[in-house]
């Protein structure tokens, strides 16, 4: 009696093993489930008889019905992911909804980096007036009235017979820096210039330099040409060639002209460096003695050198921009690209 | 100045490579611009250094590179010819100040004709138009040792030469065929009427000319200030004031007369005259004590007494060591006026060693931080924060027009020598050159913008020039006005500055009064307005522009402060959303306030919508706005906040005639 009922019981179980291997869809597998796992499903029906059973038939028929009744529903568990539809919420490969993000300009982004690298090196940050004197312009950077170094610079005058003018270098920052603190000095200091330049592809009536100053004992030229070289490597991010040369400015002495290896043709000659392979990138020198002296400091005690350069031509470098006058123009397209 | 490799090998006295001399050339930071290559010969251009005049001459710049070489200088032939008659002009120096030596002498009958074979070739290569060949003698003296000369027509001079500053009224036609006036300026004049701007350009009224027979040569040292000062005033730069202008000297001022002399006579023939000069008695020539340490201490490198012995002997200068050549006491060629103390002899010495052989090292320094009070770090950290908000930094010129400050009577400071109308004055704030940049991006299809610039802005103030730095934020259809100023408040935000008040003011550069100040702790820290019609209508704009501007120096205390940590609650918040109909003009501050003034344990206010027009009456708003309620000692039950929000409606509704629209909205 016992073996008949549990024969029934399997073989109910494998014809319901065999059946949900086909089933495909949530529909049919519902069909299924009623008919082996339903309320009235023949392994519940045979559970009718149990109760005529001996004690321990009882026992193990229950334990057997359990067994089966858990496989069942173990087959129904699993067949369940199988047969169910897989839904795409989204089509994932449309396009983003963009937002719109700002940008800083590339001059600020070139400052800042600049800035940065001598940050590094233990440069502070320091500024002046654009609005400035011929004293601190000229005269302080030993360039006294009527030096014919005074050429160079082509000056824009708010009052000339006062001497207002507007800075043309930021080079006057050093001066009111020294003057206000004792060596040892590390300053960077960028900041807007101004000269009677015409506004073309090359030129630009304002524009934006950066000055570094270091003043020290022991400061000699050699110093200057491993922070500029650091500086380079670090700006530059490879490892272009340096070429110092001798050149001349009042304020510095020795003065010098750092040229590197073309970026844009790496040295084999191209329009941005008029087929020489090599750009000027910056001006240079120990600080000139007399510069010392009309700040006040004791020149055999202190020795430093400075340096400038221009923003505008190390973003255009930099990023390849052929005309100054964008930086200025502000269009969207443009200051969208950095 | 232009030079020619064939003319430079005349005064060495062997050949050397081209390529040698533009290596050695390019390693002295005299970097040679081909201008032409032919045959044998290089036509190449150099710009030398402002304080070199001795380099804008053939000699001077073989003898510059002739440290580098074995091969000896040849230097030019000077020799003193003996007079053979007797004739001379008398000179006449009016302020030795103005004209340190003054030398000229007569050369008569000689054969005066048109210039050719190899000064003319010569001169030609360089830049020169050729002349007779006297003149052109003159100018070939002055391109070899770098003394420019002139040659007058001897005829034409009445008695004598003077040397003084031009009267009122006095005129001149120079060369050119331009009149001058020469008013102050210092010039050369016979008893009659003045023939030449000294140092700078003859008169027509004694030039050499075909029937010139009789010639005066003049030579001398003039006060390269005034020679500046005069070619600055008359707009007229030559080859003799860009000599003269940067320092010459009397030994070169007699050189040339002895070479010029000695030419003239052997390619002009003629009879020489006696030489006359005037002048004061000046030493030249610096005497300068030279530590051979210092090159050590300045440079980084050390010297061998051979190199420092071969330089010093190329360049010209005589010296005297000491202490086991430790020391060197120098005297430099008077025409080396650019080399004046110890630190000139050093730097000679670094570009002789060659600035690409100076080791680089990185230096050991006291790491003494560097404290300065500068903007630039608190203007990076607003424009950090404005990026992220999608406001893209522009940067404009610094510059506005004439038109502008006309049109709209701005008070800027004016640039005395502009280089146009539309760059003539500073600008006084940021808004106008910004409307250029939206004008600009409008017209290029580019019609929703978000933009800023920090800079400078210029104001006088007394006679006192202020720089002051400013921020502006400008959008254009970007959202509503309200968009903008949410963005602003956000802006605020992120430096603690919480609660800006907003007053409703004037603004000049506002459309009507649709402006507010903003003020926070009682400080007005900027203003957020609508741009006016008419500042828009000059840039050609007609769509809504929305502005801020904000003073850096009046926020920069907010934005460095540091930040303070608030425990966070404990307990949940209930949110309430009212919606009332309120007059038009209401003032949303007074309202907020009237609400504080309950003392109801509210953490925020915040208005959502504020709406005018459709279903809403003529001369009402409605506004709409959630608070916030939450303890900080208890969990808030439904009866206490039934009975805040009945107080907050009773409020507005008593005080502001408010109604509220439908509970709890
Ligand atoms: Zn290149």
């Amino acid at each position: 009696m016992v073996e008949e009922i549990i024969k029934k019981a399997e073989n109910f179980f494998e014809e319901g093993k065999k059946e949900i291997e086909n089933i495909t869809d949530e529909e049919l597998l519902e069909k299924w489930r009623i008919k082996f796992l339903g309320r009235k499903s023949f392994l519940n029906q045979l559970c009718t008889d149990i109760p005529n059973l001996s004690k321990e038939e009882k026992i193990i028929c229950g334990s057997k019905f359990n067994e089966l009744k858990k496989n069942l529903i173990k087959l129904y568990e699993d067949h369940k992911n199988k047969v169910r539809k897989r839904e795409i919420k989204y089509n994932l490969t449309f396009p983003g909804r963009r937002f719109f993000t700002g940008n800083l300009h590339p001059i600020t982004k070139v400052i800042d980096e600049i800035v940065d690298i001598f940050h590094r090196l233990g440069f502070g940050v320091a500024e002046g007036p654009e609005i400035e004197t011929d004293f601190y312009n000229f005269t302080a950077l030993n360039t006294p009235e009527e030096h014919p170094a005074r050429d160079i610079w082509d000056t824009f005058y708010i009052d000339k017979k006062n001497n207002i003018l507007l800075r043309t270098h930021t080079s006057p920052v050093q001066v009111r820096i020294m003057e206000k603190y004792l060596p040892p000095l590390r300053i960077i200091a960028p900041g807007k210039c101004f000269r009677r330049d015409s506004f073309d592809s090359s030129h630009s009536p304002m524009f934006h330099q950066i000055e570094g100053l270091m003043v020290d004992k022991n400061i000699k030229f050699t110093h200057l040409k491993g922070i500029l070289t650091y500086f380079i490597y670090e700006f530059f991010k490879k490892e272009v060639k340096l070429i110092f040369s001798p050149s001349y400015f009042p304020f510095t002495e020795p003065s010098a002209e750092l040229s590197i290896s073309c970026v844009i043709c790496s040295g084999k000659g191209c329009s941005t460096c008029g087929n020489t392979g090599f750009l000027e990138i910056l001006g240079c020198g120990i600080v000139h003695p007399n510069v010392f002296k009309n700040v006040g400091y004791e020149s055999s005690e202190f020795t430093g050198f400075a340096f400038g350069m221009g923003v505008e031509r190390l973003a255009m470098l930099k990023y390849g921009i052929d005309d100054i006058r964008h930086f200025f123009y502000n269009d969207i397209r443009f200051l969208n690209q950095f | 100045m232009k030079y020619t490799y064939k003319t430079l090998l005349n005064y060495f006295i062997d050949e050397i490579k081209k390529d040698e001399i533009f290596k050695f050339l390019e390693i002295l930071g005299l970097t040679p611009k081909i201008i032409k290559e032919e045959n044998d010969d290089i036509i190449f251009e150099i710009e030398t250094p402002a304080n070199r005049p001795d380099l804008l001459s053939f000699w001077g710049l073989a003898k510059e590179i002739s440290p580098f070489v074995k091969i000896p200088l040849k230097n030019p032939e000077i020799k003193k010819l003996e007079e053979e008659i007797l004739d001379f002009i008398p000179i006449e120096i009016e302020n030795e100040n103005d004209c340190f030596y003054y030398s000229c002498r007569i050369i008569k009958d000689i054969d005066n004709h048109q210039s050719h074979g190899q000064i003319k070739k010569i001169l030609e290569n360089v830049g020169f138009r050729s002349s007779f060949l006297v003149v052109d003698i003159s100018n070939f003296v002055m391109c070899e040792i770098g003394q420019p000369l002139h040659i007058f027509d001897l005829d034409k001079i009445k008695e004598k030469i003077i040397v003084r500053k031009g009267k009122k009224g006095e005129k001149l036609i120079t060369i050119d065929g331009k009149e001058r006036d020469v008013e102050d300026i210092l010039i050369i004049a016979d008893v009659e009427k003045p023939i030449a701007i000294a140092g700078i350009m003859g008169g027509i009224n004694s030039e050499v000319t075909s029937n010139t027979k009789n010639i005066l040569i003049e030579s001398a040292y003039f006060n390269p200030v005034i020679i500046r000062k005069g070619s600055k005033k008359l707009g007229l730069v030559s080859e003799a004031s860009i000599r003269f202008e940067k320092g010459l000297s009397v030994s070169l001022a007699k050189m040339g007369m002895e070479r010029a002399t000695k030419m003239i006579k052997e390619l002009c023939g003629g009879k020489i005259g006696k030489e006359s000069f005037s002048g004061k008695q000046i030493n030249e020539g610096n005497e300068i004590i030279f530590k051979k340490e210092s090159v050590e201490k300045i440079i980084g490198i050390r010297v061998r007494k051979e190199f420092i012995r071969n330089l010093f002997e190329k360049l010209g200068f005589s010296y005297k060591e000491f202490r086991k050549d430790k020391i060197y006491v120098i005297k430099v060629p008077e025409n080396r006026k650019d080399l004046k103390e110890e630190i000139d002899i050093v730097e000679e010495i670094a570009k002789y060693s060659m600035y690409s052989s100076i080791p680089l090292e990185m230096p050991k320094v006291n790491l003494k931080p560097f404290i300065h009070n500068s903007n630039y770090y608190t203007i990076s950290k607003i424009k950090e924060i404005l990026v992220n908000f999608g406001f893209c930094e522009v940067i404009t010129l610094s510059f506005i027009s004439e038109k502008l400050v006309e049109n709209f009577k701005l008070d800027a400071i004016k640039i005395e020598n502009p280089i146009s109308q539309s760059f003539s004055f500073l600008r006084c704030s940021l808004i106008f050159n910004m409307l250029e940049v939206m004008k600009y991006n409008i017209s290029h299809q580019n019609k929703e913008l978000e933009i800023f610039e920090i800079g400078r802005v210029y104001k006088k103030i007394g006679d006192k020039y202020n720089e002051i730095d400013s921020l502006m934020i400008m959008s254009l259809n970007r959202g509503t006005f309200f968009d903008f100023k949410g963005k602003i408040e956000s802006f605020f935000e992120k430096f603690g500055v919480v609660e800006i008040e907003n007053i409703m003011t004037e603004n000049f550069y506002a459309e009507d009064n649709n402006n507010c100040d903003i003020y926070y702790q009682n400080e007005k820290i900027g203003s957020l307005f609508l741009v006016s019609d008419k500042l828009k209508k000059f840039y050609g704009i007609n769509e809504e522009i929305y502005a801020c501007e904000i003073e850096i120096g009046l926020i920069s205390k907010f934005i460095n402060q540091d930040k303070k940590f608030k425990k966070l609650p404990i307990f949940p918040a209930a949110k309430r959303d009212f919606s009332f109909l309120l007059p038009e003009d209401i003032n949303w501050k007074m309202v907020k306030e009237e609400i504080k003034k309950l003392s109801l344990p509210i953490e925020t206010l915040e208005v959502f919508d504020i709406y005018k027009g459709g279903n809403i009456p003529h001369g009402k708003i409605s506004i709409s706005f959630s608070v916030s309620f939450r303890s900080f000692d208890k969990t808030l039950i439904n009866e206490e906040i039934e009975n805040f929000e009945k107080m907050i409606i009773d409020t507005i509704e008593r005080k502001f005639s408010g109604k509220l629209r439908g509970e709890n909205v």
